[in-house]
């Protein structure tokens, strides 16, 4: 195909003489004449439109990237107007010259390669000047294009302002239009506008800048007479391309519109020398009420926190938000730690709103967020967007072009300024709301309402207090264990430390192993349940163990050889020795020993073990474990920096901590009596 | 004897070879004319033969047809391009003819288009010359851009305190110092060119002048302002933004008389409140004395948003804000102070009234601007309105000599939809306002989705008479990065750039507007020249004369992970 194309559009074809068609004829031919050789095949995924500043060109995704640049010639071959591109086009790129009505213009487009190729398009038959614009609501205004009623040509005609799409407005609702007058590139022009409205409608609050309404009849689209509300306004542009912009409140009657129902608008302009000429824009309308919209609108998730682009991370808590204080407050302060700079301007984090259109058409809506106290519904200062710059709303806002049949996600976000507060120690931390709302663009109409909690948390003070703890007397545990070790030893003999040994590999092989091996792969399948697996391993069956050599060797002292034993294999074969273990065993084996020595105390009569009942120690051993499970908890929260659900955690207490350990000291004393009689 | 005589043969043969030809034959050099901003480029396609440093340079002759010729020597940007100034009509045809002592001829008959063209005579990288790399964790970024009065000398500052002075036709690298550790925040030369002033913003505020007369830069003198406004240090040093709690000149500039104006702000957060101070500073250029500072007996408690002055710099006109109860028993926020440029005192003071009820009180951007003449004085406000003022206060009051809402809220849903329009400037001619990006509010700029459509008088450059009276207006193709008019007010240049959510379709680039071309806004608009990266704020300049403008561009990162542009500056014509 060759790649220069003549093009004249058909009202040019329609609107000029016969000689000004022979002469673009020529050129037309007279450029092919000079066309590159025939191996020169270029693109030709490109077009030239005009607008009233010059000339748009549009370009194919394929060749963009190839264009160097953009040249438009008048008549005689003179240069208009240059784009250097470079290499990075635009889908549309815009050339800015004065054109001459009718005339025809050569557009050359250069490619990288040094190939070029041109098209001939010819100028509009009319000059620019002026347009009408209605949207309802302001926004929406690239789909009702204007149309020039006084002479008929296609300035500012798209194709698809010929299928121009009805703009939505909600019965029984007031809603915002906006007119739009420019001037083109005439000036100075006064104009008149006239503004059509269904009679059914009224105009709220009046606005001064029209004169008061008068009803009238005129024809509609099928000719038809219907009743008007007009609207008469005027002014006057100075300067080329100057926009004149006037809105009005339009109250939507509750009953359904009429078919056809449609708002016009015509300005009349007047230049200095006395021509005049008319613009007019018909903008169809169609009435739905809000409960249809609800319908046809979900909101189908509200995910926080996610990132700017709406990506969530399934590892942060969600609905919380972390806001730092001083390390250990007060004190912390006094040592000289300092708060955390806070930027107001920055949002701490974001919520998205998934929301789904099952209708079939693009609703426009605006999703708002405001964070409110959750008894007073108040908007809480410092979770509000910067105060001085907000306009004054006290929300995040996101508008969205809703697509019909699908999902889109609007990103709002959260601003978190505690110093919005005055109190340098305020960290804002507790419960608090997220009211979303789904209104229609336009409109004050809530199409859908979601409540989400919003939780800010301070770092957690309580963890770090046991964490400490658990830190100073681990650290006194070891201390002791290595002073005294020796007494330790001589309590026992040697077949008692044998023995003590062989329950120890026995818990490593038993116990330690498997719930290395399992862990992870049971927690991947049953998620938070899996405890209820693993527990059966780390805690039934190591007390039962456990229980059972205590039964045989009754004596402070055995948990911490056992358990020294266990840490041990653990550590040299399977690596299993952190300074969390550490404090978890630590920790465990002093509550152990100490709660031990407590049930065989409390015993009265003479108990099975050692001395102690086997309820006792099954009471006083589950109660142990439970605050060694709390303890675990605490440490990973402080030291892994990690969250846990309040169930969760009351459930590993109870299931894990004491009930299982409950259980297996029962069948540890069945197992332990058994091995007694064969010791024996 | 045998070989030296071959090896003598052999030697003139060479020469022979090499001189012969050139001498002995004229020969015709093709090329092309660019018709670009008040002058031509000449672009050989092939390098003259025999051009070196000594060759006496070629005469241009340039002539309309049926007019008399004119003949120039033209400045060469390199072996192949010539640059002469010249101003050549639209649309006219033109004989050009570029002539060699030894014979050799480039000639041409060429139109001029209806327009000029944008030329770019260089692009000078700087990663090298400004060493932004240094640090690889946090590599340096240009900050500000100046040039020389004469044109030929460009200064580029980083935020790493890095300073380069190029020169703008061969883009070789003139100069180079570090300055501090700090930002370089400002630059300015004096008008004579004598002495080169940065500021930096810093823990100390240095202003510094350096001596360019000598053949290295000396430094002459420096000014501490942090003496003044204060020091503090940022609660994370670290941090990416932590120059922001330095003091800093956030504007230096020079007048006719070799003076300097600077203004200090400082704003920073101590024990949870947050602290501000600002000063107006009058240097004797030459010598760093202080002639004035205002306030003369304390610092201003506020943010001085910007300040402008007349040519004479009898009157200069500043805007002082605070956020939230800003007021003392002194100064109020949200004020027009107009200081009499000889003495540094207050001549009046107008406090503007809030945009109730979108706005509880009123900020500023750079919203000042003064006529060259001194009669005017034009400004805007964050909410959207701006205003023309007399300079000599009216007998009734100082009230403005005229008003209008430029960007003032259309509101939609209850939503205000604004546009900001803080870039304005002013000549004799036109008070200049650029408006910018629409905002529904502020916060949604940073992440939120933007509003379907901008506001109606959203980026577009208003010219406005100094009777309020609108002369022209131009729609911008971005979002305005700054603005900046030649010294003699022919010229004006918006910088338009922004990084949205669809990057490729973002453009970038500066629009240059030729103020005394007859007609509205498209016969104004000159061209748009294109960049690749993006433009980072304030870093455009152009030189006194008009002729040169230069812009920094930064790299874009697209979506792919790959780098778009570079770190360069654009010399252009």
């Amino acid at each position: 195909m060759n790649p220069h194309i003549c093009y004249i559009s058909r009202s040019a074809k329609r609107e000029s003489s016969t000689r000004r068609d022979l002469l673009f004829l020529l050129l037309c031919f007279c450029y092919l004449a000079c066309s590159p050789k025939s191996g020169e095949q270029v693109p030709i995924s490109w077009a030239s439109t005009f607008f009233s500043l010059g000339a748009k060109v549009e370009f194919d995704a394929t060749i963009r990237e190839n264009i160097q640049k953009v040249t438009a010639f008048d008549s005689e071959d003179r240069l208009v107007a240059r784009l250097d591109l470079g290499g990075y086009a635009r889908s549309t790129e815009f050339l800015y010259f004065r054109w001459e009505k009718g005339q025809t213009y050569r557009f050359e487009v250069m490619y990288q390669s040094g190939e070029s190729a041109a098209q001939m398009v010819q100028a509009p038959q009319t000059d620019p000047r002026g347009t009408i614009e209605i949207a309802i609501p302001y926004g929406t205004i690239e789909v009702n294009k204007t149309v020039d009623t006084s002479v008929g040509t296609d300035l500012n005609v798209s194709p698809a302002a010929s299928a121009q799409k009805a703009s939505l407005v909600l019965r029984g609702v007031e809603m915002t239009a906006t007119v739009l007058v420019r001037s083109g590139l005439e000036a100075p022009v006064t104009f008149q506008v006239v503004l059509q409205v269904p009679a059914s409608f009224q105009v709220l609050p009046h606005n001064p800048v029209w004169d008061s309404e008068v009803k009238e009849e005129v024809p509609n689209s099928s000719g038809i007479g219907e009743e008007v509300l007009s609207y008469h306004s005027s002014g006057r542009f100075t300067v080329e391309s100057e926009v004149w912009y006037s809105q009005l409140t339009l109250k939507i009657p509750d009953e359904p519109l009429s078919k056809g129902a449609q708002i016009r608008g015509h300005v009349f302009f007047e230049n200095e020398s006395g021509d005049r000429w008319e613009r007019s824009v018909t903008t169809p309308l169609r009435s739905a009420s809000l409960d249809e919209i609800a319908e046809q609108l979900r909101i189908e998730d509200i995910t926080m926190p996610t990132g700017p682009g709406g990506i969530s991370d399934p590892r942060q808590r969600r609905d919380t938000i972390s806001s730092p204080r001083p390390l250990l407050g007060g004190l912390g302060k006094w040592f000289g730690a300092k708060t955390s700079p806070t930027d107001e301007f920055e949002p701490v984090a974001y919520q998205t709103v998934h929301i789904h259109n099952q209708g079939k058409e693009t609703v426009h809506a605006i999703v708002g967020s405001m964070n409110r106290d959750t008894e007073s519904r108040e908007p809480v200062p410092f979770l509000s967007p910067p105060n001085a710059v907000n306009a004054g709303t006290n929300r995040s806002l996101a508008f969205v072009s809703l697509t019909g049949k699908s999902t889109t996600s609007a990103p709002l976000p959260i601003y978190l300024n505690p110093l919005a507060q005055q109190h340098q120690d305020f960290t804002g931390a507790g419960q608090y709301e997220r009211a979303i709302e789904v209104k229609i663009w336009g409109s004050d109409a809530t199409a859908l309402r979601a409540t989400r909690p919003l939780l800010i948390v301070t770092p957690n003070l309580h963890a770090l207090l046991v964490t400490s703890l658990v830190t100073i007397v681990t650290g006194l545990g070891i201390g002791l264990l290595l002073c005294f070790h020796q007494q330790l030893f001589i309590r026992f003999s040697t077949k008692q430390l044998i023995l003590i040994s062989l329950f120890g590999t026995t818990i490593f092989i038993a116990v330690n192993v498997p719930s290395t091996l399992l862990t992870n792969l049971i927690s991947a399948l049953l998620g938070p349940i899996s405890s209820l697996i693993t527990g059966l391993i780390n805690e039934m069956l190591y007390y039962a163990l456990l229980t059972s050599l205590l039964i045989l060797i009754p004596k402070f002292g055995v948990i911490t050889l056992v358990t020294a034993v266990r840490l041990l294999l653990g550590g040299v074969t399977l690596g299993l020795l952190t300074p969390t273990i550490l404090l978890h065993a630590v920790t465990a084996v002093l509550l152990l020993e100490a709660g031990f020595q407590i049930a065989r105390k409390i015993t009265l009569d003479s108990g099975a073990i050692g001395g102690a009942s086997l309820l006792t120690l099954a009471l006083i051993f589950g109660l142990c474990d439970a605050f060694t499970v709390y303890v675990d908890f605490q440490l990973s929260m402080t030291l892994y920096r990690l969250f846990y659900a309040d169930w969760y955690i009351l459930a590993r207490i109870l299931v894990d901590g004491f009930s299982y350990t409950f259980i297996g000291v029962v069948l540890g004393k069945r197992l332990g009596s058994g091995l007694w009689r064969v010791a024996e | 004897m045998k070989n030296q005589n071959l090896r003598l043969s052999i030697f003139l043969g060479i020469l022979i070879y090499i001189f012969a030809p050139t001498h002995a034959v004229a020969k015709s050099l093709k090329g092309n004319v660019i018709f670009v901003r008040s002058g031509i480029v000449i672009e050989l396609e092939e390098r003259p033969k025999g051009t070196n440093q000594s060759d006496p340079l070629p005469s241009l002759v340039i002539h309309e047809v049926s007019e008399p010729a004119e003949e120039f020597s033209p400045a060469w940007i390199d072996d192949q391009r010539a640059l002469a100034t010249y101003d050549w009509k639209p649309q006219t045809s033109y004989h050009v003819t570029l002539r060699w002592t030894d014979g050799r001829l480039f000639e041409i008959d060429t139109t001029a288009p209806v327009k000029p063209l944008p030329y770019r005579i260089r692009t000078v990288e700087l990663e090298d010359s400004l060493s932004l790399l240094a640090n690889l964790q946090r590599p340096a970024k240009p900050t500000t851009i100046a040039f020389s009065p004469d044109g030929e000398q460009l200064a580029v500052g980083t935020n790493a305190g890095h300073v380069a002075i190029i020169n703008s036709l061969t883009g070789d690298r003139i100069w180079k110092t570090r300055i501090s550790e700090g930002y370089a925040k400002h630059a300015a030369f004096s008008p004579d060119g004598k002495r080169f002033y940065i500021g930096e913003q810093s823990p100390d505020g240095f202003i510094y002048a350096y001596d360019l007369s000598t053949t290295k830069p000396t430094l002459l003198w420096k000014y501490r302002m942090a003496d003044d406004i204060d020091t503090s240090a940022p609660q994370n040093p670290d941090d990416v933004y932590a120059w922001v709690q330095y003091p800093g000149p956030y504007r230096i500039s020079t007048t006719e008389g070799n003076d300097l104006l600077v203004v200090g702000n400082h704003s920073w957060t101590k024990d949870g409140v947050e602290l501000k101070k600002a000063q107006l500073y009058r240097f004797d250029g030459e010598t760093g004395t202080l002639k004035w500072k205002w306030p003369p007996d304390q610092t201003l408690p506020m943010t001085i948003s910007w300040f402008d002055y007349s040519r004479d710099v009898k009157t200069v006109a500043l805007l002082t804000y605070r956020r939230g109860s800003g007021d003392t028993a002194s100064f109020k926020s949200g004020t027009l102070y107009v200081i009499d440029g000889e003495t540094g005192e207050t001549a009046w003071e107008y406090t503007f009234d809030p945009l109730k009820p979108y706005f509880e009180e009123v900020t500023f951007w750079r919203g000042v601007s003064t006529s060259p003449d001194g009669g005017f004085i034009n400004v805007t406000a964050d909410d959207g309105r701006a205003f023309i003022f007399n300079t000599v206060p009216m007998p009734e009051g100082n009230k403005p000599l005229w008003e209008t809402n430029l960007t003032t809220p259309l509101e939609v849903s209850g939503i205000p939809i604004i546009a900001t329009n803080g870039t304005i400037a002013a000549t004799n001619d036109f008070a200049l306002f650029v408006t910018g990006d629409t905002f529904i509010p502020y916060h949604l700029q940073k992440g939120a989705q933007r509003p379907p459509s901008a506001h109606p008088n959203g980026m577009t450059l208003f010219a406005h008479g100094w009777s309020g009276e609108k002369m022209w207006q131009w729609t911008l193709e971005n979002m305005p990065q700054g603005l900046q008019v030649d010294g003699i007010g022919r010229y004006a240049v918006i910088s338009v750039s922004k990084r949205g959510r669809n990057v490729e379709e973002q453009l970038h680039g500066i629009s240059v507007f030729d103020l005394n071309a007859a007609g509205g806004g498209l016969s104004k608009y000159l061209y748009t020249y294109r960049t690749e990266g993006q433009l980072p704020y304030d870093t455009i300049a152009i030189s006194a004369d008009g002729r040169f403008i230069a812009l920094i561009e930064t790299p874009i990162p697209m979506p792919d992970e790959t780098l778009r542009g570079g770190n360069r500056v654009h010399i252009i014509r």
